[in-house]
C-alpha cells in the first residue's frame, strides 16, 4: 500500500514537473506571409490564432511591405535569431528563400510552407489549399460558362515567381486544350505582382490591347479585386467577364453589381489553422514530413501527407468554394 | 552646456564620435529590451542581412556624393548586373561562373559609364533626373531579359558558403561576407583619405570651378567616380544574390535610398566636399543594430521603415542645427571683441 502510494505520489510530482517544464517553454512558430496589409493573410493569421489557442503554442507573424524576396529573407533571419521552433511561410519566390531556410533547417528549425510553396530542398512539408488541378479546372469552366464558350480570355496573375499561381495556370492551360474549349483563345498572361496598383495597371493594359477581350481569370485575391476595379472604372461590367480567386469581403460589392458573376476561394482561416497544427506536429516529432505519415488537424480532421510532383511532400486542406451574388452575404463578414 | 561642448578637444566634436555614442545607446536600449536575442554574437550573424550588400553600394555612392553628384540608379544597376550573371551562367549550362562574375562587374561598369557620360556631357541636367531615367532603363533591360521569372541555381560555394557560411574566430561565428567588406574598407580609406587621387576628389567636390581652373581634370574624375560606383553597385548585387540564390528584375529595389542614407549618415554631404569611410562603417553598424533591434521588438515592416525615416531626418537635422548654433556663437564672439576694441 505504502509502495503504491509513494509511486503514485512520485508519478504526480513527475507529471507536474513535466507540465511545469512544458509551461515554461511553449512552442514558438514564426509565420511569414507574402506581404503585410493583405486581407487574405490577415484571415490566415486568424487560423493560426485559432490553432494556437487549441494547442497552446505561441506565434509571431510578419511579411514584407513590398512582397519582395529580400524582405522575406530579412524576416526569416530575424526568426532564426529569436530561436523559433518552426517557420511557416507562404513564399514570394519558391527558389529565393531556399538557402536561408536551409540554414534554418541546419539549426534544427522545422520548416512548413503553406499557400505558396518553397522548393523541396528548403521545406519539410507543404500545405496546399486544395488539389491544384481542381483549382485550375473550376476557373476555366466558370469563365467558359460566363462568356458562352467562345472568345478571347486573359489571365491576370500574381508574380511569376509565386509557385501556387504558376501551378494553377499550368492546369488551366491543360484544361483549355480540351475540345470543348476549342473556341476559347488564351491571349496572354500578365503579372500584377500582388500589388494593387500594378494589377490595375496590367488590367488596364489588357483592356487597351485586346478590344475583343471577353473574359479574365485572376487566380489571386489581390488581382481579382484590382481587375474588378479596372473593369468597373471602364464601364465594362458585364462586357468583360471576370472570375478567379477572391476574398468575399473584398468582392461582395462586385458580385452584387455584376462585375463578377461568380468566383472561388477556399477558407484562408483553415489554411493557417492547418499550417499551425502541421508545425506543432513537426516540432513535437509526431511527423517528419515524409509521405505516408498523417497528423491530427483539429476540426479539419486527420491530414495525410502525400508525395508531391516536385519531389517534396504536401497535404491538402479543402476544396474551392463557389461564391455567387446569392450566397455572398453569408461569407462577406467571415473573411 | 554650450561652453562645456566648446571646451571639448577638437577630435571629440567629430561626427564619428556622435555615431559611436548613438551605436552604444542603441545597443544598450535593445539589449535591455531583448537580452536573450540582441546579443553581440547574434548581431554579428545579422550583419550579413544589413551590412554587406548595402555597404558596398554605399561605398560607391560615397565618392559620387563627395563630388556633389547623386546616383539613384544603383539599385537598378545591381539588378541588371546580377541578371547578366545569372543568365550567362544559366544554371551551369552557360559560361563558367568566374566569367559570369566578370561580365557582371563589366555590366556594372558600363551602367556607371553611361551615367557618367550623360552627367558630364549634359551639365545643365540634374544628375537626379538623369539617373532616375537610367534607373528605369536598367531595370527595364533586366525585365526584358528575365521577364517575370527568376533565375538562379548558382554553384554551392556562392549561394551556400558565401551567402550563409561563417568561420569561427575566438568562439564567434563571423560571416564570410562580413570579412569581404571589412577587407575592402581599409583599402578604400587609404585611397580616399590619404592618396593624392582621393584628395583631388575632395577638392573637386568642394569647388568644381576652382579645381578646374587649377588644372584638375574634373570631367575625368567624375567619369571614374561613376564607373567605380557602378562596379560597387554590381558587387552589392553580387552579395545580395548570394543570399537570395535567385535573381528577379525587382532585385535590390529601394537599395539606392538605403545606400545614400548610410553614406549621408556617415557624414557625407549631398552638396559635395564631405564624406568619410570611417563614418560610413559606423553608420552601417548603427543601422544594423537599429534595424535588427526594431525588427525584434516590433516585428512589423511598416514600423521599421517609419522609424528609420524619422531617425534619418533627426540625424540629418542635428549637424545642421549644431552648425547654426556654432555660427551664432562665432558672431556673438566677434561682436564682443568689436565692442572691446
Amino acid at each position: 500500500m505504502k509502495k503504491t502510494l509513494s509511486l503514485v505520489l512520485a508519478l504526480v510530482m513527475l507529471l507536474s514537473l513535466a507540465s511545469a517544464v512544458l509551461a515554461e517553454e511553449p512552442i514558438q512558430i514564426g509565420v511569414v506571409y507574402k506581404q503585410t496589409g493583405n486581407p487574405f493573410f490577415e484571415a490566415a493569421v486568424r487560423g493560426f490564432e485559432e490553432a494556437s489557442k487549441e494547442l497552446g503554442f505561441e506565434f509571431i507573424h510578419n511579411g514584407p511591405a513590398d512582397s519582395s524576396n529580400e524582405g522575406q529573407i530579412q524576416i526569416i533571419e530575424g526568426y532564426i535569431q529569436q530561436g523559433v521552433d518552426a517557420i511557416a511561410i507562404s513564399a514570394n519566390d519558391a527558389a529565393g528563400v531556399v538557402s536561408v531556410l536551409q540554414s534554418a533547417l541546419d539549426k534544427g528549425i522545422k520548416v512548413v510552407s503553406w499557400d505558396s510553396k518553397v522548393e523541396p530542398e528548403g521545406r519539410m512539408l507543404n500545405i496546399d489549399p486544395s488539389v491544384a488541378q481542381n483549382i485550375g479546372r473550376v476557373q476555366v469552366e466558370e469563365i467558359a460558362r460566363q462568356i458562352g464558350g467562345e472568345g478571347q480570355i486573359a489571365i491576370l496573375s500574381a508574380a511569376a515567381t509565386m509557385d501556387n499561381q504558376n501551378t494553377w495556370i499550368k492546369y488551366m492551360q491543360e484544361e483549355l486544350e480540351k475540345p470543348e474549349y476549342a473556341k476559347i483563345e488564351l491571349v496572354t498572361i500578365v503579372y500584377g505582382d500582388d500589388l494593387t496598383d500594378k494589377s490595375i495597371q496590367e488590367m488596364q493594359g489588357l483592356i487597351n490591347s485586346y478590344p475583343d477581350l471577353k473574359g479574365v481569370i485572376s487566380p489571386t485575391t489581390v488581382g481579382v479585386a484590382a481587375a474588378a476595379v479596372a473593369i468597373k472604372d471602364n464601364g465594362l461590367s458585364g462586357k468583360i467577364k471576370l472570375t478567379g480567386l477572391g476574398l468575399p469581403s473584398e468582392m461582395a460589392e462586385y458580385l452584387k453589381d455584376g462585375t463578377c458573376e461568380a468566383m472561388f476561394l477556399w477558407n484562408p482561416i483553415d489554411l493557417g489553422y492547418c499550417a499551425g497544427f502541421a508545425s506543432v506536429a513537426l516540432v513535437k516529432g509526431d511527423i517528419t514530413g515524409a509521405a505516408g505519415e498523417s497528423f491530427d488537424s483539429g476540426r479539419l480532421g486527420t491530414k495525410e501527407i502525400m508525395e508531391a510532383s516536385d519531389g517534396g511532400t504536401f497535404t491538402l486542406v479543402g476544396d474551392p468554394f463557389r461564391f455567387t451574388p446569392e450566397n455572398i452575404d453569408d461569407w462577406k463578414e467571415v473573411y | 552646456m554650450e561652453r562645456a561642448i566648446s571646451r571639448l578637444p577638437r577630435w571629440m566634436k567629430r561626427w564619428e564620435w556622435i555615431l559611436v555614442i548613438l551605436i552604444l545607446v542603441v545597443y544598450a536600449i535593445f539589449s535591455g529590451l531583448q537580452p536573450e536575442n540582441y546579443t553581440f554574437p547574434k548581431l554579428l550573424n545579422q550583419t550579413r542581412v544589413y551590412m554587406v550588400d548595402v555597404g558596398f553600394m554605399a561605398l560607391g555612392i560615397l565618392v559620387v556624393l563627395i563630388l556633389g553628384d547623386i546616383d539613384i540608379s544603383i539599385g537598378a544597376t545591381a539588378a541588371l548586373s546580377a541578371t547578366v550573371m545569372a543568365v550567362t551562367y544559366n544554371q551551369g549550362d552557360g559560361i563558367p561562373f568566374i566569367a559570369a562574375i566578370a561580365l557582371m562587374l563589366l555590366t556594372g561598369a558600363v551602367c556607371g559609364l553611361i551615367n557618367g557620360l550623360l552627367i558630364t556631357r549634359f551639365p545643365e541636367l540634374f544628375p537626379m533626373i538623369i539617373t532616375l531615367s537610367t534607373q528605369t532603363l536598367y531595370r527595364g533591360i533586366a525585365y526584358i531579359i528575365l521577364k517575370d521569372q527568376s533565375a538562379g541555381r548558382f554553384p554551392g560555394w556562392f549561394s551556400k558558403d558565401l551567402g550563409y557560411g561563417s568561420f569561427s574566430l575566438f568562439g564567434l561565428d563571423v560571416p564570410i561576407m562580413l570579412v569581404c567588406i571589412l577587407a575592402v574598407l581599409p583599402v578604400y580609406y587609404i585611397w580616399l583619405h590619404k592618396s593624392a587621387s582621393g584628395r583631388r576628389i575632395f577638392a573637386a567636390g568642394t569647388n568644381l570651378t576652382a579645381s578646374r581652373y587649377s588644372g584638375v581634370q574634373t570631367g575625368r574624375i567624375k567619369m571614374a567616380a561613376f564607373i567605380l560606383n557602378g562596379i560597387m553597385a554590381a558587387l552589392g548585387g553580387f552579395f545580395l544574390t548570394s543570399r537570395t540564390g535567385s535573381v528577379k528584375y525587382t532585385l535590390a529595389t529601394g537599395y539606392e535610398m538605403q545606400a545614400i542614407a548610410i553614406a549621408v549618415l556617415g557624414g557625407a554631404s549631398t552638396s559635395g566636399g564631405r564624406g568619410s569611410v570611417a563614418g560610413l562603417l559606423l553608420a552601417l553598424i548603427l543601422m544594423t543594430g537599429l534595424k535588427n533591434g526594431l525588427m525584434l521588438v516590433y516585428n512589423d515592416a511598416f514600423i521599421l521603415n517609419l522609424s528609420i525615416g524619422l531617425l534619418l531626418i533627426l540625424i540629418v537635422l542635428v549637424p545642421d542645427i549644431a552648425g547654426r548654433i556654432r555660427r551664432q556663437n562665432t558672431v556673438r564672439r566677434q561682436r564682443l571683441t568689436l565692442k572691446k576694441t
